[in-house]
C-alpha cells in the first residue's frame, strides 16, 4: 500500500493541491491569501505559456510581458471606451496580443534565430512604455488605465478566485495537450535538432508561427482577466520587475518541463508576499533563493522532484531485493 | 530515373563547392558517392534535399523540379536523409523520434501508430522504444536515424556517411541492413562513404567526385580502375 502510493506520489501530490486550492474559500477564506492566490493563478499562466515558447518551442522570446500587456490594456480600453462586455473585450484583447505579436515578432522571428529573437521581442516590450506614454489619451499614460469594470457587476473575491482557478485549469489544460500533440512534438524536434527535423519534415516557418500565435492569444487573454480583476494597470507592469520575476518562475521550475513553471510561481508569487516582511531586502532574499535552486539543482524544481522520485525509485528496489 | 541533377554548381563566395554536377539515379538501385576531403559530397546532398538551394542547374526528383525547394517539401515528395554528425532528438524517446518522421513525413493518412511500430520492428529497436535518444551508443542512434527517415515513408534514401565510427561488426552489419531495405522496400538508396571497399561492395553504380566535379561514374569495377580515380585517391605514380 504504501509502496503503491509511493509510486504514484506525483498524481496524489497534484490532486491534493488542487483540492487545497479548490476548497480553500471555503475552508478558510481569507480575502488577502485569496488576492494572493489570484496573482499566481495569472502569473503562473504567463510563465507556462513563456515555458511552451522558451522551454519547448526553444524560441528565446523575452517579450511576453509585453504580449500580456497589449491584451491588458486592449482589453480595458475597450471596455471602458464602448462599455462592451469584459468577457468579449478579454477575447478581442487575446486576438490584438495575437495579432500584434504575430506581425511584429512572429513575423521577423522567422529570420532570426536566437539571441537576435531576443532581441527583437526584448525591445518589441520595451517599446511598449514609450507608446503608452505617447497615446495618453486613450492608454491614460503614465498614470495608468483606472476604474476599469470588473468581469461583472458586484463580483465578490470568492466568484474571482473561482473564475481565475479555472482559467488556470484551462489554460495548463490546453498547454499541456499542445504539447503533448502533434505541435508539442514539432517544436521539440526543431529545438533539438532543427536540420535534422525539418529533414523530417517538419515546416519550421508553419510551427514557429503557430506557437508565436497561440502563446500571445492565451498570455493576452490571461492579460485581459488580470485587468478586470484589478481594475487598473499602467506601464509599471512592463517595468523589470514583473519581468525578471516571471523569468524567475520558469527557471525555478525548469525551462522546458510541464507544470515547472507553475512550480516556479508557487515559490515566487507566495515567497515575494511572504518575504514583505523583509522590507527592503525581499528581491534580495529572493535572489538568493533563485541562486540556491540553480546552484543546486540547475534544472530547476522539476529536477529536485526527479531527484525524489530515483531516490523513491532506489528505495523500491532494495525493499524488492530485501523482501 | 528517380533523381537527376543537371549541371548543379555551388558557390559559397569564390570557393566553387560544386561544378557542373550531372547525377542520374535510377528508381531501386543503391547508388554510391565518394570522394577526398572536401570533394563537396555533403554539399551536394544539401543542395539536393534542400538545405540551401544550388547557385545554377536544376534538381528533378521522381518528375519535379525541386530545386529551391524547402527540405520538408522535399521530405513530403518522398526523400528522407540522414546526417554525416548523427542527429537524433535528444530529449525524445526512440519512439517519439521515429513519431516525427511518421508524423511530418508528408503522409496523410491515420496510419501513424501503425509505421513507426513497422519501422521500429524491421530496425530491431523495439527493445529501445522508451529509451530517450541521448542515451543510445552510436550504433544505435544512427538506426534511429535511419528509422525515423523509413517512418517517413520514403522513396529515395539518402544517407551521409553512415559508416563512420562504426567497428567492422557493425559496418556489415549496417551494410546488410541497406541491402534489406533496398530489396523488400525497393527504397532507392544514394549513399556517401569514405570506406570505399564497403561502398563498391554496396553500390550498384558509383559516382566520384573531386574537388567539386565529377572525375568518374559506373559500375565499381569500373570506377576503381580509372586512371583519375587512382590517381585522386592514389596519387600520381610518376612522382616517385
Amino acid at each position: 500500500m504504501m509502496i503503491a502510493a509511493m509510486a504514484h506520489w506525483k498524481k496524489i501530490g497534484i490532486i491534493l493541491g488542487l483540492t487545497f486550492i479548490a476548497l480553500y474559500p471555503l475552508v478558510h477564506g481569507d480575502t488577502y491569501v485569496m488576492h494572493i492566490f489570484i496573482l499566481f493563478f495569472i502569473w503562473a499562466v504567463v510563465a507556462s505559456n513563456w515555458n511552451l515558447l522558451m522551454g519547448y518551442a526553444g524560441i528565446f522570446s523575452l517579450g511576453n510581458i509585453g504580449y500580456f500587456a497589449i491584451g491588458a490594456y486592449a482589453s480595458g480600453i475597450l471596455c471602458k471606451a464602448f462599455g462592451w462586455s469584459p468577457w468579449v473585450c478579454i477575447l478581442m484583447g487575446g486576438l490584438a496580443s495575437m495579432v500584434c505579436v504575430t506581425l511584429f515578432v512572429g513575423l521577423p522571428a522567422l529570420r532570426l534565430s536566437g539571441i537576435y529573437i531576443a532581441l527583437l521581442s526584448l525591445i518589441f516590450a520595451d517599446s511598449l512604455p514609450t507608446i503608452l506614454t505617447q497615446t495618453r489619451s486613450i492608454t491614460g499614460g503614465a498614470m495608468g488605465l483606472h476604474d476599469i469594470p470588473p468581469l461583472f457587476e458586484g463580483i465578490t473575491r470568492l466568484q474571482s478566485y473561482y473564475i481565475n482557478f479555472a482559467l488556470f485549469l484551462v489554460m495548463l489544460t490546453i498547454i499541456y495537450r499542445t504539447i503533448h500533440s502533434s505541435t508539442g512534438l514539432a517544436f521539440v524536434a526543431l529545438r533539438d535538432s532543427r536540420s535534422f527535423a525539418k529533414a523530417l519534415g517538419v515546416n519550421e516557418y508553419k510551427e514557429k508561427i503557430k506557437v508565436f500565435a497561440l502563446v500571445s492569444l492565451l498570455t493576452g487573454i490571461t492579460g485581459g482577466f488580470y485587468v478586470h480583476y484589478l481594475g487598473d494597470i499602467s506601464p509599471t507592469t512592463l517595468a523589470i520587475e514583473p519581468f525578471l520575476l516571471a523569468i524567475a518562475m520558469m527557471e525555478m521550475g525548469g525551462i522546458g518541463r510541464f507544470p515547472g513553471a507553475v512550480l516556479g510561481a508557487v515559490i515566487i508569487v507566495f515567497g515575494n508576499e511572504f518575504l514583505r516582511l523583509a522590507g527592503t531586502l525581499r528581491l534580495a532574499l529572493l535572489g538568493a533563493l533563485i541562486c540556491a535552486i540553480i546552484l543546486f539543482f540547475p534544472g530547476g524544481l522539476m529536477q529536485f522532484i526527479d531527484w525524489i522520485d530515483l531516490r523513491l525509485t532506489r528505495l523500491k528496489a532494495r525493499r524488492a531485493i530485501s523482501s | 530515373m528517380i533523381l537527376e541533377t543537371r549541371n548543379v554548381s555551388k558557390d559559397f563566395g569564390k570557393l566553387a563547392a560544386l561544378v557542373d554536377v550531372d547525377l542520374a539515379v535510377a528508381p531501386g538501385e543503391i547508388f554510391g558517392l565518394a570522394g577526398p576531403n572536401g570533394a563537396g559530397k555533403s554539399t551536394l546532398f544539401n543542395v539536393i534535399a534542400g538545405t540551401f538551394p544550388p547557385t545554377a542547374g536544376r534538381i528533378i526528383f521522381a518528375g519535379k523540379d525541386i530545386t529551391g525547394l524547402g527540405a520538408h517539401r522535399i521530405c513530403h515528395l518522398g526523400l528522407a536523409r540522414t546526417f554525416q554528425i548523427p542527429q537524433t532528438f535528444a530529449s525524445l524517446s526512440v519512439y517519439d523520434n521515429l513519431r516525427v518522421g511518421a508524423t511530418f513525413g508528408g503522409h496523410s493518412d491515420r496510419r501513424i501508430r501503425t509505421r513507426i511500430e513497422e519501422s521500429l520492428a524491421y530496425l530491431d529497436l523495439t527493445a529501445f522504444r522508451a529509451t530517450r535518444a541521448r542515451n543510445l551508443d552510436l550504433y544505435t542512434t544512427k538506426l534511429v536515424m535511419l528509422a525515423a527517415c523509413l517512418a517517413t515513408g520514403c522513396k529515395l534514401l539518402m544517407l551521409d556517411e553512415p559508416l563512420a565510427g562504426l567497428s567492422m561488426l557493425e559496418i556489415n552489419n549496417f551494410l546488410e541492413l541497406v541491402r534489406k531495405i533496398n530489396r523488400e522496400h525497393g527504397t532507392t538508396i544514394l549513399m556517401i562513404e569514405h570506406i570505399l571497399d564497403s561502398l563498391m561492395d554496396v553500390s550498384h553504380r558509383l559516382l566520384i567526385l573531386h574537388n567539386g566535379a565529377v572525375i568518374c561514374t559506373g559500375d565499381p569495377q569500373g570506377v576503381c580502375s580509372d586512371p583519375k580515380v587512382i590517381e585522386v585517391y592514389l596519387g600520381e605514380g610518376e612522382d616517385e
